[in-house]
C-alpha cells in the first residue's frame, strides 16, 4: 500500500503523519509512506486543501486531520 | 475556506493568509481553470480568495481591501480582466499570471484537469518566490 500524505509541512500535515504512522503500527500493517511537500504537485493528486491524504492514488480525505479511528477504516480499505 | 491553517487545531506559519488572490471565472475553461487554481491556492494556505467582481463594481470596502494588501492576479486570458480590474483602482498586482500564456489553449467548455490547475499553481508560486 502507498500513503501520500499532502502538506508543505505544517503543524497540522505533520499530525496527519503522525497519526497514520501510528493507525498502521496498530494494524501490524506495512506502507510506503510519502510526504509530498512541494504545493505545485497537490493539484495533480487531486488535492485542493491540505493536509491530504492519498491511498494508493485515491484521494482518502483533505482539508482535515482524520481521527486515528478513521484513519484505520481508510487504511484497511486501501489494502 | 477552511485551508491548511484556519481550523482551530494547531496551526503553523505555512502561509500567508495577507495576499488577496483574484481571478477570472470567465466563461470557458481557463477562466474556470483560474479560479479553481486560486481556490487551491487558498486551501494551501497560500493566500485568501477575494471578490474580484466586488472591485470591479468599484464597492468601496472591496477597493480598500485590494490598496491595503498585495494582490495576485490570475486572469484567463490576456484580455486581462483581473488585471485592469486592479489597475482602475490603481493597484498593480504583485504577480500576474495568464492561464493561456502557460500553454492552456482557451476554449468554450468547462472542462479541465487537475494538471491544468497545478500549472497555474506552480506559475503562482513561482511568481511569487521572485517578489520581494
Amino acid at each position: 500500500m502507498k500513503v501520500q500524505i499532502i502538506g508543505i509541512g505544517c503543524a497540522r500535515c505533520n499530525e496527519l503523519e503522525k497519526r497514520v504512522m501510528d493507525a498502521l503500527a496498530e494494524m501490524n500493517t506495512a506502507a510506503d509512506i510519502e510526504h509530498v511537500t512541494d504545493l505545485k504537485r497537490f493539484a495533480s493528486f487531486g488535492i485542493f486543501m491540505t493536509p491530504g491524504l492519498v491511498i494508493d492514488g485515491k484521494v482518502a480525505a483533505q482539508g482535515k486531520v482524520p481521527s486515528k479511528d478513521e484513519l484505520k477504516k481508510l487504511l484497511g480499505g486501501g489494502r | 475556506m477552511a485551508g491548511c491553517c484556519s481550523s482551530n487545531e494547531p496551526t503553523c506559519a505555512c502561509g500567508t493568509k495577507d495576499i488577496l488572490l483574484l481571478a477570472c471565472s470567465g466563461g470557458s475553461n481557463v477562466g474556470q481553470i483560474a479560479n479553481d487554481a486560486a481556490k487551491a491556492l487558498d486551501g494551501y494556505g497560500q493566500g485568501s480568495m477575494y471578490c474580484a467582481i466586488g472591485v470591479g463594481a468599484q464597492l468601496p470596502g472591496f477597493v480598500k481591501d485590494v490598496q491595503k494588501k498585495p494582490c495576485v492576479a490570475i486572469d484567463g486570458c490576456g484580455t486581462g480582466c483581473v488585471l485592469k480590474t486592479l489597475e482602475n483602482v490603481g493597484v498593480k498586482p504583485a504577480v500576474h499570471v495568464v492561464v493561456t500564456e502557460l500553454g492552456i489553449k482557451k476554449h468554450g467548455a468547462f472542462d479541465h484537469t487537475n494538471d491544468d490547475i497545478a500549472k497555474v499553481v506552480g506559475a503562482v508560486v513561482d511568481a511569487l518566490a521572485k517578489t520581494p
